[in-house]
């Protein structure tokens, strides 16, 4: 009987520990991971890249993919190769929910393990994925956040009016070409401001440098997330949304009332 | 009876093959055709057989679109390429576009790498970045030791200009970063390096020409960042700005900023001073600076100065419009549908001769224009050949003098443009060959931003060999490609569509970087020919003779005949892990001292391998690339024997041995002695 009894408890408190276990390398490693995937440690101390150095090294089967671009899922039940954190520890054979960034690409690929967490049979990938996609959202969500807390001014409203910028000084191929656009405001979500249009700068010019920053139209409606901009060392004038992500859709305007409060 | 007959044949074969390879020196140097001739009437007087002579009009252009399978997915605009070689080994090739991190993550960017002579390429991201990408980006090795170096201007960060350095750009390790200008606006940074030796200590001379928005109100903007020991210090490891413009400018200086460096010392840069008038039609002088100790001096980069007034910096041509940035309107001024910027600049020093220099500069309704001086730019040549309607100049001279000029010409009508990305070359400037790389066309895909293509591209010499890097549409059309051209992404050339990861779906075409090489002929073309003579024929199983009855020698051995004989080759099947796997070759009994050894590919480029020495001899290791592996007879590569010094003329028998790995060899010996322990 004795010896029945330490396995058994051994798993029971394994099974018990298991989804907290989980729950904590989620949270720890998930938010950072640019892939996350089951995979099967083949074989330590090798790759299927063109390296010279293994000893970081091994091959692993990519048994399910759960998160991440597109690229590496047509690496799934294929072996890819993976640069460990701690290459001593890992065993051929043993299974692990892996959360790595990429690195390498060519006809293999190679990524690089920032967090790792042994995986059993007993564990319900369905709920790992869940768990996963919450997070993502909490990270998401704190990326607004902190978003939200550098604007000085968020407001939603209509583009009315848009002029070009005379008279810029230094020229690059990655010149801004300012443009000022007049915004109809439907509300104030962030900051102190009573008028009933706002001016603003944007960058129309469709540089590398500048192509993804957002370029209103007559009659844009939307969210945009204000800030002071400094370029070629002077502080402009106006306002501005640079980033990509400085405007939002308007149906964004619950989700960032309430992140506001937070 | 046939042992003698086989000797006979195999000394024959690498007596000829010594002599072919002493004679005319095609791996190290390209020879013009006069001296190809020459050979061809030796051959002639000997007895030789005359069919090589149409061998030696041979020489091999590979075009390579550079993105990965494991990428056949991206329709990023991949624009504005730039290239480095390893010159201290020529199979590690860097390569770098506006391309996007493939993971995702916006806090690195990715450069190209390739370790086999640019047959195949992988994506590894390795330099900082704030969007997942960079702005523009240069990169160079050192002439020795293997440093990278690479300007950027951080993405997601605009003007923001970064120098770094790698000593290991294929290893796992981000670029380190040597100079961080994040509150100062500097402009397209652009890198040359080289290497000399102080003292026995071997050094690093790296030169980052730019444009520095932020200096003063004269207009003098054309700048240099350089650094006389970039190799081991730490940031800034020697790095300081000087401004090299000495004249006063309309507004400022224009975009690019380009050097070359010659090995003695001399150091040459050009740009564009903006002279008068406003944009889109600012009239610029080209003006070329020159240094004759890397810059080393309390005033460098003045040693030219301009017979006018007495100034430094030679100003070659005067007042000429250069159409570039934006009109009234605020309309960008277009080549097709790539933008203009005044970036068309190129400048290359004769590796053989440091007085001599040629220029490239675009003007007027975009011509391009090439010049030469042979007194260290004091006098120029009028033009030596005038491209219209062209873009992207890039030049580069062999070690035999032979001068590469690689440009892309909008060609056709509205709206059915086509960038042709032309290489021609010559030997005394007057004439020039002319080769199309590519023809695609100009609105397919539509430009998603600027640059469409690239406010530059790059053209690299290595000894002979010219190896170089455009930005075009990835259609894959055959006719696209006079060269011909491998892509590595899913691609159906009879439908003309890219395919997606798995094969499953159509891509949409986007632009792309292709990698491209010029080899002239060498050794393994003859054996390509003729492989039966090029067989080292000991029948012996485990050892291998070079039989030397001339100096120096030169012996040629395919690996895959070495299958048959002295080697059991196991592949795939072998019951390891790797496909191809690794593979071990023992050559025991050798002096090193007395031997330069290779492996070459099929295509006479030094393959991916490590030569380690053993108390016995040394051992080769390669993994083949997947593209020359066969099963069971290794793959298309030869293993070349090269004397050093003086050697008695003798047989030499080397012992021989193969083994197969799933491992590197260091990793190799550590596991079997692991199992024998």
């Amino acid at each position: 009987m004795k010896r029945f009894f330490l396995p058994a408890l051994i798993l029971l408190v394994s099974i018990l520990t298991a989804p907290s276990l989980c729950q904590d390398a989620i949270s720890k490693f998930a938010p950072k991971a640019e892939l996350i995937f089951i995979g099967t440690i083949l074989m330590p101390r090798a790759s299927t890249i063109d390296a010279q150095d293994v000893s970081w090294l091994a091959v692993v089967r990519m048994d399910e993919f759960l998160y991440g671009p597109k690229t590496y899922m047509n690496f799934v039940g294929k072996n890819i190769t993976v640069q460990l954190k701690e290459p001593e520890k890992a065993k051929a054979k043993s299974r692990s929910l892996f959360f790595a960034t990429g690195w390498y690409f060519s006809g293999d690929i190679g990524v690089i393990e920032i967090g790792r967490m042994p995986i059993d049979a007993a564990m319900d990938i369905k709920e790992i994925v869940a768990m996963i996609g919450r997070v993502r959202q909490e990270a998401e969500d704190d990326e607004l956040i902190l978003r939200l807390s550098q604007a000085q001014l968020v407001v939603r409203g209509r583009i009315i009016d848009i002029k070009r910028v005379p008279g810029q000084n230094k020229l690059s191929e990655h010149s801004p070409n300012w443009r000022e656009a007049e915004i109809e405001i439907g509300k104030v979500l962030k900051g102190n401001f009573s008028g009933r249009t706002i001016k603003i700068l944007f960058p129309s010019s469709n540089d590398v440098m500048w192509y993804n920053s957002p370029k209103p139209q007559m009659g844009t409606e939307g969210i945009w997330l204000l800030k002071q901009f400094t370029y070629a060392g002077k502080k402009l004038e106006l306002l501005t949304a640079i980033d990509k992500a400085d405007f939002l859709p308007k149906s964004d305007e619950e989700r960032i009332v309430r992140l506001l409060k937070k | 009876m046939k042992k003698y007959i086989w000797s006979f044949l195999g000394l024959a074969a690498v007596a000829l093959v010594a002599f072919l390879a002493s004679s005319i020196d095609l791996q190290k140097d390209e020879k013009p055709v006069v001296d190809i001739e020459k050979t061809v009437r030796v051959l002639k007087e000997a007895g030789r057989p005359l069919v090589y002579h149409k061998l030696f009009g041979v020489e091999r252009v590979t075009v390579v679109n550079m993105i990965p399978n494991a990428q056949s997915d991206e329709t990023g605009q991949d624009s504005e390429p730039n290239l480095a070689v390893d010159p201290s080994d020529t199979s590690r090739i860097v390569g770098s576009a506006f391309t996007e991190n493939p993971s995702g993550n916006l806090t690195s960017a990715p450069i190209f790498i390739s370790t086999d002579a640019g047959t195949t390429w992988a994506m590894n991201n390795l330099l900082p970045s704030g969007n997942g990408m960079t702005g523009d980006i240069s990169l160079d090795f050192a002439r020795e030791d293997h440093t990278l170096y690479t300007g950027i201007l951080r993405g997601g960060s605009y003007l923001r200009m970064m120098i770094l350095r790698s000593g290991d750009p294929f290893g796992s390790t981000m670029m380190t970063t040597l100079r961080d200008y994040s509150s100062e606006d500097r402009d397209q940074p652009y890198m040359t390096a080289t290497t000399t030796e102080v003292s026995g200590v071997n050094n690093d001379r790296v030169y980052a020409g730019f444009n520095d928005l932020d200096n003063g109100g004269n207009g003098r903007t054309a700048s240099v960042e350089y650094s006389l020991d970039a190799r081991t210090a730490a940031a800034p490891a020697g790095f300081s700005p000087t401004v090299v413009e000495t004249r006063n400018a309309y507004n400022q200086d224009m975009p690019a900023v380009r050097w070359t460096v010659h090995g003695s010392g001399v150091v040459y840069g050009i740009f564009y001073r903006w002279v008068s008038d406003s944009t889109p039609n600012p009239k610029c002088d080209v003006i070329v600076v020159r240094d004759d100790n890397f810059g080393s001096g309390t005033n460098p980069f003045t040693a030219l100065t301009d017979p006018g007034d007495s100034i430094a910096g030679r100003i070659v041509v005067s007042g000429r419009i250069v159409p570039a940035f934006y009109d009234a309107s605020g309309n960008m001024t277009m080549l097709g549908h790539n933008r203009l910027v005044a970036s068309n600049l190129s400048i290359a020093v004769n590796p053989k001769d440091s007085a001599v220099v040629y220029i490239a500069w675009a003007d007027s309704d975009y011509t391009l224009h090439v010049r030469r001086s042979t007194d260290s730019g004091a006098n120029w040549s009028s033009d030596l050949i005038k491209i219209k309607n062209a873009t992207n100049p890039a030049l580069a001279i062999t070690t035999s003098g032979r001068v590469g000029y690689l440009y892309q010409q909008l060609t056709g009508s509205d709206p059915n443009y086509r960038w042709e990305t032309h290489l021609r070359r010559s030997n005394d400037g007057k004439t020039w060959s002319d080769m199309i790389l590519a023809d695609t066309p100009d609105n397919d895909p539509a430009p998603a931003w600027q640059p469409y293509i690239g406010d530059y591209c790059d053209l690299i010499a290595v000894g002979g060999t010219f190896y170089g890097i455009f930005s075009a549409s990835n259609i894959p059309d055959s006719a696209n490609f006079p060269q011909g051209v491998t892509y590595q992404r899913n691609a159906d050339f009879t439908t003309k569509k890219l395919r997606n990861g798995d094969n499953t779906a159509d891509v949409d075409a986007s632009i792309d970087p292709f990698f491209f090489k010029i080899t002239p002929p060498s050794v393994i073309d003859y054996c390509d020919l003729y492989p039966n003579r090029c067989q080292l024929v000991e029948l012996e199983r485990g050892r291998l003779i070079l039989e030397v009855q001339d100096l120096p020698f030169v012996g040629v051995d395919p690996v895959s005949k070495n299958c048959l004989v002295k080697w059991d080759c196991p592949g795939c099947g072998g019951g390891g892990f790797l496909c191809p796997p690794y593979y071990h070759i023992y050559l025991e009994d050798i002096n090193p001292a007395d031997w330069e050894i290779q492996l070459l590919t099929k295509f006479g480029d030094p393959a991916n391998y490590r030569l380690t020495p053993i108390k016995t001899g040394l051992v080769l290791s390669f993994r083949p690339s997947s593209k020359l592996y066969r099963e069971k007879e290794i793959g298309d590569y030869y293993l070349a024997f090269e004397s050093k010094g003086d050697i008695q003329k003798r047989p030499y028998v080397i012992r021989t041995k193969l083994e197969v790995s799933d491992f590197p060899f260091d990793e190799h010996l550590m596991r079997q002695k692991d199992i024998k322990e």
